[in-house]
């Protein structure tokens, strides 16, 4: 049973914390020149600074072997740094930071306060409420984020101009070799929203190292042109595990994201490729027990493959959702070879609820998820407004509602993008063109029978959407709803869809954590039963 | 639900008191809205006591409304309300704060507008309305959409 009283008083009693945290909106931001940049590769030579601490020696003794242990024997009597943003500081553009085995808590950071006195006035501000400019993140960079790594001057071409093609790494075997770690929630003492923040860093290369306890984003790489995110663990982010945005000619290689309030992974506001290329490729990567596995506003030009979503509530979605992205509506994103499989992760009971409703945001455990955002719980693969999208040779399958999930976003609910870089509001912009070609339904790779709810929803919208070549168990077929798709290349003619349909989604948007959990009128947050 | 009582009539007064709304006894409803098409209700087969009435109201005042989407619900023949929620969009979508982490002042009104959480309605103009209600064993069926100041019939009510 919810109880709206409590949680309403509770609400109350966080009114300040909310209050006086900054939003997701982020001041306008505008996509690089992608004919500009590249994606920047892992470079074992060049100039380097090397961060250490204390009892570094004797972590490298006991955890390392062989010649990584040697090496970074030989690296300790270099060390200069005891906090990576130090060395940030004092690097130069193509330098390396190595960072030796330790964890790291950047007690600088942590003590410059999060409305930095030093940078008050309008220059500071963004455009949206509660947002701040890029001079903000340059001249207090560690008001917000524990690591920042901002690379424009203060010239007006949004480029990189010094601390480009940096590259931070972790000299451990492993990523939990070096742990970077954030203070925590909300308005707990030294929380910061990021972890590490990449701003206009061009060729930013992040690599080996954990990281946890962002109160927004572990990662964050924003109007950047060439980063590469490889190799590193993320959890327990009270938002995102890995967010880019307004970023183009990137990579995330063998990243693993877990335990994300929102998203473990989050391409937003994707490269604007238009399907003639994808500007950003997510490869070898896994995330689990999130609240989604991958997500995108406007994920655009993303090419995903060879990955693996799983056990979150919502596997993977793609949107045309929300306003403030530019580059709406979503378009022309690639899945190919990935895994995408038991995303039914009960984080919206009531158990979980209550939780989230009766600890305030800074007492909160990290690793008990609370969702930020809603999703329909049993679902693969969610595209709402969405165009162009390919969903090739996949296997999806033990999602307990939807194995996959199309359905339209009416233009004029995303709104006018006030940076002219999304097209012009449209009602039936969304859901065209997406095809659905040779994935493997309801089964598992090793041939097993592990069916979906059903495996292809759709709410008959759009139009030249289509499915070929699917399979079911066996090679056998699968199932749908509706019971008849249409086959690529031509597949369906325009249609307005479903009414009923349709109406089943509306009610879920008035879901909100703390006061309306679980919307009359929306099935999304009860686990469906596990399908025969 | 006394409260929701009274509410209604504090809004059949209020109505009373304008002389720009308009009121009907032969159940097109009280106040300035209108249904501008027909509604339907639908039942979503996973929520049998769910029901999920989808419109278009048109303002047919001279006036500019506004209507917070809190403030509507279903009720009954005695004008308690049933639990639901109301929404004043036709999709599904989400705001662009994270609800626990509203900027400084709360929402701006064009975002509780493009949410479906507030509607500012000039005259001669529609816009969607959903408004989902649970129906209790037993309970009585609602019969009507209080918005506040007015009213609108739910067909077969």
């Amino acid at each position: 049973m919810r109880r709206l009283l409590p949680a309403l008083l509770v609400l109350a009693a966080l009114g300040f914390v909310a209050g006086s945290a900054y939003g997701h909106a982020e001041r306008y931001a505008f996509f690089p020149d992608h004919t500009l940049g590249k994606v920047p590769k892992y470079r074992t030579t060049g100039p380097s600074l090397v961060v250490c601490k204390p009892d570094s020696r004797r972590r490298i003794e006991r955890r390392l072997r062989g010649g990584t242990r040697r090496k970074n024997l030989r690296l300790l009597r270099r060390c200069r740094f005891e906090h990576i943003q130090a060395a940030v500081n004092r690097a130069k553009s193509n330098y390396r930071i190595l960072v030796l085995p330790g964890v790291y808590r950047e007690e600088p950071s942590r003590r410059v306060p999060n409305d930095d006195p030093r940078c008050q006035g309008d220059q500071y501000q963004g455009e949206e409420p509660g947002t701040k400019s890029y001079a903000y993140q340059r001249d207090c960079p560690n008001s917000q984020n524990l690591i920042a790594i901002t690379g424009d001057d203060d010239d007006p071409d949004r480029r990189c101009d010094d601390k480009c093609n940096l590259q931070i790494e972790g000299t451990g075997q492993r990523p939990s070799d070096v742990q970077v770690i954030g203070a925590g929630f909300g308005n707990k003492a030294g929380a910061k929203l990021n972890v590490f923040r990449a701003d206009r860093a061009d060729g930013i290369v992040l690599r080996n190292f954990l990281v946890q306890y962002s109160d927004f984003n572990n990662v964050y790489v924003i109007e950047t042109n060439g980063f590469r995110l490889e190799k590193i663990v993320s959890r327990w982010s009270r938002e995102y595990g890995f967010l880019t945005f307004t970023s183009d000619n990137g990579v995330y290689n063998r990243v693993k994201a877990y335990g994300s309030g929102d998203s473990g992974i989050y391409p937003g506001s994707g490269p604007e490729g238009h399907c003639r290329r994808h500007g950003i490729e997510v490869k070898n990567s896994e995330s689990y027990g999130n609240t989604i596995g991958w997500s995108g506003t406007a994920g655009n030009g993303v090419y995903t493959h060879d990955s693996s979503f799983h056990h979150n509530s919502a596997g993977i979605t793609m949107d045309s959702f929300s306003g403030g992205h530019p580059g709406m509506p979503q378009d022309c994103s690639k899945w190919e070879r990935n895994r995408i499989y038991s995303n039914n992760a009960d984080l919206f009971n009531d158990k979980r609820d209550a939780y989230c409703q009766n600890t305030p945001i800074e007492r909160r455990d990290p690793r008990r998820v609370c969702p930020t955002f809603q999703a329909p719980v049993g679902t693969g693969i969610v595209t709402g407004g969405g165009n162009g999208n390919i969903f090739k040779a996949n296997w999806i399958y033990d999602n307990w509602r939807r194995g996959t999930m199309l359905f339209w976003v009416p233009g004029e609910l995303r709104g006018e993008d006030p940076t002219g870089q999304s097209a012009p509001v449209s009602s039936y912009e969304t859901s065209h063109q997406n095809q659905y070609v040779g994935n493997r339904m309801g089964v598992r790779p090793d041939g097993r029978r592990d069916p979906n709810g059903v495996d292809f929803w759709w709410d008959g919208e759009g139009h030249g959407n289509c499915w070929s070549g699917n399979n079911g168990p066996r090679g056998g077929a699968f199932t749908s709803d509706p019971m008849t798709l249409f086959a690529c290349p031509a597949g369906s003619p325009d249609s307005t869809g479903n009414g009923q349909k349709q109406a089943s989604l509306f009610a879920c948007a008035t879901w909100d954590p703390m006061t309306n959990p679980d919307p009359v009128g929306c099935d999304w947050f009860t686990r469906p039963a596990e399908p025969g | 639900m006394r409260l929701r009582a009274l509410a209604l009539g504090a809004g059949f007064a209020l109505t009373a008191a304008l002389p720009l709304a308009c009121s009907d006894d032969e159940g097109m409803g009280v106040g300035d809205l209108v249904w501008a098409t027909p509604p339907k209700v639908y039942r979503e087969a996973t929520l049998p006591r769910d029901r999920v009435l989808v419109g278009k109201v048109r303002n047919d005042s001279l006036r500019q409304i506004k209507v917070v989407a809190t403030d509507v619900r279903a009720v009954d023949e005695d004008g308690d309300a049933l639990r639901g929620n109301a929404t004043f969009i036709r999709g599904y979508i989400h705001a662009l704060y994270p609800p626990t982490r509203p900027p400084p002042g709360g929402l701006p009104e064009s975002e509780l507008e493009r949410t479906g959480r507030e509607l500012r309605l000039r005259p001669g103009k529609t816009a969607p309305l959903s408004v989902a209600w649970r129906l209790t064993p037993g309970g009585e069926v609602p019969v009507r959409i209080d918005y506040g100041p007015g009213w609108l019939p739910i067909p077969g009510g």
